[in-house]
């Protein structure tokens, strides 16, 4: 739920009913025992009713056997996630194929600047652990299309550097001596993410050909600190859940004095933050920003930062590794528009996208019924036209970059903007000084 | 300020009883009219000033009516004392309608649309002011005497527990009572048990029904919508089964007892930790035989109003047969407009009037014949067909949801699919017919009307408590849901 802060109280505020409101949302999140509340009724709900209202009432999915699915899983298992997206596989074919050839393009251009992208494909609980989603989950469509196989088979198509750790994790599982995803967890466990995190380390090494600081993976213990229970605790309930052992490891960093501290970029969705929490990436890199679906970026400790105010162009010319991480569901919007925005900067400097958008505003403005839907759309959020237009163009150029880039074909060059070309002299200078 | 929400129940209704007790007696009315004007000025800011200077233009009218000794000069300050909240009532909920409804006139003549700037709804509007003429006409009759005190008329018509929506309260039923009243602590806990039994009736009945009905029908107004989200409500209501259709008309027909209800006790319970006696507003509406008998059980409050300031001086029943079935149909079209100014609402109105001459034409004697249950069944199945007008303003939609309903292609749906939602209905269920028992009679007696012993009082404290308590806990987890009756 999202912070609320404490209002200010103004006339104006007050007269338009923004104040009250603030005031009624602020004391909804902020009065004494709301806590133990909280987790008195979602544990009456979940005992009476098996219901959950941690975010909406069908998030978690239980099996007879007690294990725990976060929906987007289940219903990638069933009916797959592409129906959001697409109206047909052909159509999700050619969204995500257009995807992966643009990746390929950033690919190709870091790889002239000795900058290293590759894409982790994660596993989803659904893939690795199918034998306990719960049967009589009810969804109405079929699965036509799954990401991580369409994926999978392009990216060795266009020679994209890829690990696919669910095909990795289903030939580990029956070996396994340890749940690779826990019972009550809907992200990988703490010890599987340490064993990814080794191989990782050992990819990029190979990728780059640079030696990275290694570490090894000592003998697996019970731990009840920081179980992998977050589905649990998303419930939020007052007593605990039935659940297999929580098992860690202790590692140990292999001293090494030759070693090299890259900066790593990572692209992706929450199963990152095991890996930085589980492993001792905060020493081995000497930089590891997170941009977390391409929407919020995260820095060294607590620092972050909204994506739109920072330069991605400039921070990935200044990284050594960009890695795109996502799981099953999240695949079908793999980069989250990361490989769109890099493209539009590295081939466009500020004037041109600003006739982009001219051109794109223009083209909505002929369009009778997209104006009548702006227009609409103003006068619920009371804002002037233009700036919904403005809005929508904007998010039209990311969202439909064959528009923008119409010599984006893997037969054609792509131009180059004076920006890139003079972040580009600059890496020049820096790596000859 | 709606009643259940934390913002009421945790900081506001505290603070003010703390205030109020520890004031003396004589500055009482000053504290509940001071906190009835924040209450309200919290809620509709921009309506406030409006709401004190007609209420006391009104208060200076009427005592000039009651002192002057011309009888025209009388009956136009009368007219006058009811016009000002009439109008008022007239141009905030029906300009709009009558502009919409003009415009298609003017479309269908050839002629071009008028444009305005839509008219918002003042909160409370309908019923305080109906109170305000429960005044003028009380005094002009001389049932009660005018009040002495303006600040007393101004706490009469804004007074916080009834404001929004009710109970309907006749200035003869409480004038007394805001000039000299007792608040034992028997009544102070017995207003705690009522305020405590109308906060679950509403949190852990209606919201919970509510939230699955709203899941399918949308909101009630569709304004806000979209095409495509309208598109989609319809094309969800036109693939229901018969037995959730059903489902669905049902769980509004609880959902609407239990909200307005619970919203009722509430205001009860408050006013009578004050030592207010606020009138009765529901008795067990759904165990009645006919419709008839479901008017004189369901928003008493209304139902008496309009008896005695519309139906009576239209003449009742003492001009003749024909002219009783018109007053009544008037009486009832009048009612539903009043609901909402919306032709949905009109249809309710006059499919309640429809009945109620039936029952005195000939519905009366067969539901008789028939005998109590079947006629409890057929007259609650008759109203929740009609909450259907109620809830769905889009006619299209409601006639496509009664279409789904005697589709007869009844499934049977799985209990865990949806325990929740059935399990509280059945819980509504067994309250809203409980009393067509002997036992249910005895238990609604003991627990809402009779004096408990010191023990009971300290057994039923705690599980007052502990309800409280769960009802704050399971408003967490739910959005804002304000009364279905606070649009009215």
């Amino acid at each position: 739920m999202e912070e609320q802060p404490k209002p200010k109280l103004t006339v104006e505020r007050w007269k338009d009913y923004q104040f009250q409101e603030g005031v009624e949302a602020y004391l909804q999140q902020h009065y004494g025992f709301r806590e133990p509340l909280t987790r008195l009724y979602n544990q009456y709900i979940w005992d009476f009713y098996g219901k959950t209202f941690a975010k909406d009432r069908s998030w978690v999915f239980v099996s007879d056997d007690g294990w725990y699915y976060e929906s987007g899983y289940v219903k990638e298992y069933y009916e797959g996630n592409s129906w959001g997206y697409a109206e047909d596989s052909v159509q999700m074919a050619q969204i995500l194929g257009k995807k992966a050839l643009m990746i390929s393009q950033v690919q190709q251009i870091l790889n002239g600047l000795d900058i290293h992208l590759f894409v982790l494909l994660e596993p989803g609980k659904e893939q690795i652990y199918p034998e306990h989603i719960p049967a009589n989950t009810k969804y109405h469509r079929e699965k036509v299309f799954s990401a991580h196989e369409f994926l999978h088979q392009r990216f060795e198509t266009l020679g994209i550097n890829y690990i696919d750790a669910g095909e990795w994790f289903q030939q580990m599982k029956d070996t396994a001596d340890f749940l690779l995803f826990p019972q009550t967890g809907t992200h990988w466990s703490n010890l599987a993410s340490m064993y990814v995190a080794d191989s990782l380390i050992r990819y990029m090494e190979h990728l780059g050909d640079v030696n990275i600081q290694n570490f090894t993976i000592g003998n697996k213990y019970v731990r009840t600190k920081e179980p992998d229970d977050d589905l649990e605790q998303w419930l939020n309930l007052i007593r605990p859940l039935k659940r297999a052992p929580n098992y860690y490891a202790k590692i140990r960093l292999e001293k090494d004095p030759t070693a090299v501290k890259p900066k790593l970029i990572t692209i992706g969705d929450s199963f990152y933050w095991n890996l930085l929490n589980h492993s001792p990436f905060k020493k081995i890199f000497s930089a590891y920003p997170f941009w977390y679906y391409f929407s919020t970026a995260y820095y060294t400790g607590s620092y972050e930062r909204h994506i739109t105010d920072i330069d991605p162009l400039e921070e990935v010319l200044s990284a050594d590794f960009i890695m795109l991480a996502y799981s099953t569901p999240q695949q079908y919007e793999i980069g989250n528009g990361f490989a769109e925005r890099f493209l539009l900067e590295w081939c466009y400097d500020d004037g041109e996208i600003e006739q982009l958008k001219n051109e794109m505003k223009e083209r909505i403005h002929i369009n009778h019924n997209w104006m009548v839907s702006i227009t609409e759309k103003a006068e619920k959020l009371n804002v002037p036209v233009d700036s919904v237009l403005n809005m929508e163009s904007s998010y039209f150029i990311k969202q439909q970059p064959d528009a923008c880039f119409p010599a984006l074909n893997d037969s054609v060059p792509l131009k180059q903007s004076n920006k890139a070309n003079r972040l580009v002299s600059q890496i020049k200078t820096e790596n000859r000084d | 300020m709606v009643f259940s929400s934390n913002i009421f129940l945790l900081y506001f209704m505290p603070a003010f009883f703390l205030v109020y007790f520890l004031m003396p007696r004589k500055s009482r009315n000053y504290v509940l009219l001071l906190a009835s004007l924040i209450f309200y000025a919290w809620g509709a800011p921009e309506f406030i000033i409006q709401l004190i200077v007609s209420t006391v233009i009104n208060f200076f009218l009427v005592n000039w009516m009651c002192k002057t000794e011309k009888s025209n000069l009388k009956k136009l300050l009368c007219g006058l004392s009811i016009i000002i909240p009439i109008g008022l009532l007239l141009f905030y909920k029906y300009g709009n309608f009558t502009l919409e409804n003009l415009n298609v006139v003017l479309a269908l003549t050839g002629h071009a649309p008028l444009t305005w700037k839509r008219i918002m709804l003042p909160i409370g509007i309908s019923f305080f002011s109906f109170q305000s003429v429960t005044y003028t006409l009380d005094t002009y009759r001389g049932v009660n005497k005018p009040m002495e005190k303006l600040t007393d008329f101004v706490l009469y018509i804004t007074m916080f527990p009834q404001l929004i929506a009710g109970p309907i309260i006749r200035y003869c039923d409480v004038a007394d009572q805001i000039r000299n009243r007792e608040s034992t602590m028997d009544d102070r806990l017995q207003g705690f048990y009522r305020f405590v039994i109308g906060l679950c009736k509403k949190i852990l009945i209606a919201d919970v029904i509510g939230a699955q009905v709203d899941a399918i029908l949308g909101p009630a107004n569709f304004s806000l919508l979209d095409a495509g989200q309208v598109s989609e409500i319809f094309t969800r209501v036109a693939t229901l089964d018969s037995t959730t259709a059903w489902i669905v008309s049902l769980a509004y027909t609880f959902q609407i007892y239990f909200d307005f209800a619970g919203y009722s006790d509430m205001a009860i319970g408050l006013g009578r930790i004050m030592g207010f006696k606020f009138p009765e507003n529901f008795d067990n509406p759904y165990t009645s035989c006919s419709i008839t008998e479901f008017w004189r059980r369901w928003h008493k409050t209304l139902g008496a109003f309009i008896m005695n300031y519309l139906y009576i001086p239209l003449g009742g029943n003492r001009k003749g047969k024909g002219r009783m079935y018109f007053n009544l149909w008037v009486c009832f079209l009048l009612s539903g407009l009043w609901h909402g100014a919306s032709w949905n609402f009109v249809v309710w109105g006059a499919l309640h009037g429809f009945f109620i001459c039936a029952d005195k034409l000939f519905l009366g004697k067969v539901m008789k014949q028939i005998g109590k249950v079947p006629s409890v069944i057929l007259t609650f199945l008759t109203v929740n067909l009609i909450w259907v007008f109620f809830r769905v303003e889009n006619f299209g939609l409601a006639w496509l949801l009664i279409k789904r309903m005697f589709a007869f292609d009844f499934t049977l749906l799985p209990f865990s699919a949806n325990a929740q939602l059935y399990v509280t209905m059945i819980v509504a269920a067994f309250f809203s017919f409980l009393t067509l028992t002997k036992f249910g009679q005895k238990a609604e007696e003991k627990v809402y009307f009779n004096d408990f012993t010191n023990d009971q009082h300290i057994a039923v404290w705690i599980v007052g408590a502990f309800a409280f308590v769960f009802c704050i806990a399971s408003l967490n987890a739910s959005n804002f849901s304000p009364f279905i009756y606070f649009r009215f």
